[in-house]
């Protein structure tokens, strides 16, 4: 099945993903954290807050927002 | 059933059809807005520099290294919006989903407006607190129609409470200055956000950047948030460690304060001065004016006579010589410099 995956943390970039059938919220956001703390980020499921257990379906929206997200360039001040 | 909001489907209908559009006729919209904030700044800090303003230069500097980066960003999601678009798949929500994000937005946030004659969406936040400074719900307002990088922002900060800087009444956050927002990391989440009509990620990410506060470069520091601009040197300075002028109340910085040496209260140097003999730094009201040559002396430097001490010195060396050469009696007066006056016989 297909689920749209949205990582709003960077590029804010959204893809379509393949996934098995069965598969759950939690252990979608784990392969896509890459180690980052769950709760520094709001996980939806088409814009609605969702469990770790929850089973995904086909055509969900998951988006991954940040949920600490700086106001300015620090590198870019830095290198000025 | 769920009650269907018709106000929710007209919106949504709205804004669909017109992400729609803009996705089938891609546009290049140059940052003109960005360009032109970039573009004057440079021009105050020469003008600021020719004119030995050192202090308003560096002010300005700082101002231009914080926008800078949004032009720049600007352009970089331009040329990757080009090379995108391409091959890119259109993420483009349809109707249904719009509606969903604004079922979810209406439960997310306090208060949801919607404006379709204005093509205006607006939340509202909680109150927001950073690092002890309380800071106020804040309003933001999209304009759907609005393109995303020239003319007027797509989207406006407006503070429903305002607490603003002390020294910068246009910055109601610290990364909010005249409304707009400074996104930071968050501009290019933010313009795809936008692009895909996926309004509640949006709306989520203006709100985490309104709940972070950035040390590195804010518009004014939270530190120095109650804190105004010293009257003398423009250097901002916190309530602590400001001073107030005793005579025009400015605020002053410890740098710039000056004791006076009279009174001891503190003065800014527009309200202060010295006193001609000693050059010690005194108010107006402790300085007074000698007798002889009108100087503003303090009263250490005044003598009993209401003169300085030049003066009296001079007055008294005169009054010396006068009395070791007393005038002779019926010595002859000279007309010289007396004009035409008669005397009396």
């Amino acid at each position: 099945m297909k689920v749209l995956f949205i990582n709003n943390d960077g590029g804010g970039f959204a893809d379509y993903v393949e996934l098995e059938e069965g598969t759950t919220l939690g252990q979608l956001s784990d392969s896509k954290m890459h180690g980052a703390k769950a709760s520094n980020y709001l996980i939806r499921v088409d814009s609605r807050p969702a469990a770790r257990d929850q089973v995904l379906q086909e055509g969900n929206r998951v988006s991954m927002t940040p949920t600490k997200i700086e106001g300015a360039n620090a590198s870019l001040l830095l290198a000025a | 059933m769920p009650m269907i909001k018709k106000a929710f489907v007209r919106a949504a209908m709205a804004i669909h059809s017109h992400l729609a559009r803009r996705g089938r006729s891609p546009t290049v919209e140059v940052p003109n807005m960005s360009w032109d904030r970039v573009s004057e700044l440079a021009k105050l800090v020469k003008r600021a520099r020719y004119r030995g303003w050192h202090l308003a230069a560096d002010s300005l500097c700082r101002d231009l290294v914080y926008v800078l980066p949004s032009l720049e960003s600007h352009l970089t999601a331009i040329r990757e919006e080009l090379s995108r678009s391409r091959n890119r798949a259109n993420h483009v929500l349809t109707a249904n989903d719009i509606y969903s994000d604004l079922q979810s937005l209406e439960r997310e946030f306090p208060e949801l407006g919607l404006d379709l004659g204005l093509k205006q969406l607006s939340v509202t936040t909680d109150p927001i607190e950073l690092e002890g400074v309380y800071l106020g719900p804040f309003e933001i307002q999209l304009y759907w129609t609005r393109p995303l990088h020239t003319g007027p922002p797509a989207y406006e900060v407006v503070a429903k409470d305002p607490h603003p800087a002390e020294s910068r009444r246009n910055v109601t956050h610290p990364h909010v200055m005249d409304n707009v927002l400074c996104e930071g990391d968050g501009h290019t989440a933010i313009r795809q956000a936008l692009t895909a009509g996926r309004l509640f990620d949006f709306f989520m990410l203006v709100t985490s950047i309104l709940r972070t506060y950035n040390s590195e470069s804010p518009f004014v520091e939270l530190s120095l948030w109650g804190g105004t601009s010293c009257s003398d040197c423009g250097t901002l300075v916190s309530e602590d460690y400001s001073y107030t002028c005793y005579r025009c109340e400015e605020t002053i910085c410890g740098e710039c304060e000056t004791p006076c040496g009279g009174c001891e209260e503190c003065y800014c140097s527009g309200c202060v001065g010295s006193c001609a003999d000693c050059e010690e730094p005194f108010c107006r009201s402790c300085l007074k004016t000698c007798e002889g040559c009108q100087r503003r002396v303090c009263t250490g430097c005044l003598e009993d006579d209401e003169r300085c001490t030049k003066c009296h010195e001079d007055q008294e060396r005169e009054d010396e010589t006068a009395t070791e050469n007393p005038a002779p009696i019926g010595a002859p007066i000279h007309s010289d410099g007396l004009g035409q006056a008669p005397l009396p016989a």
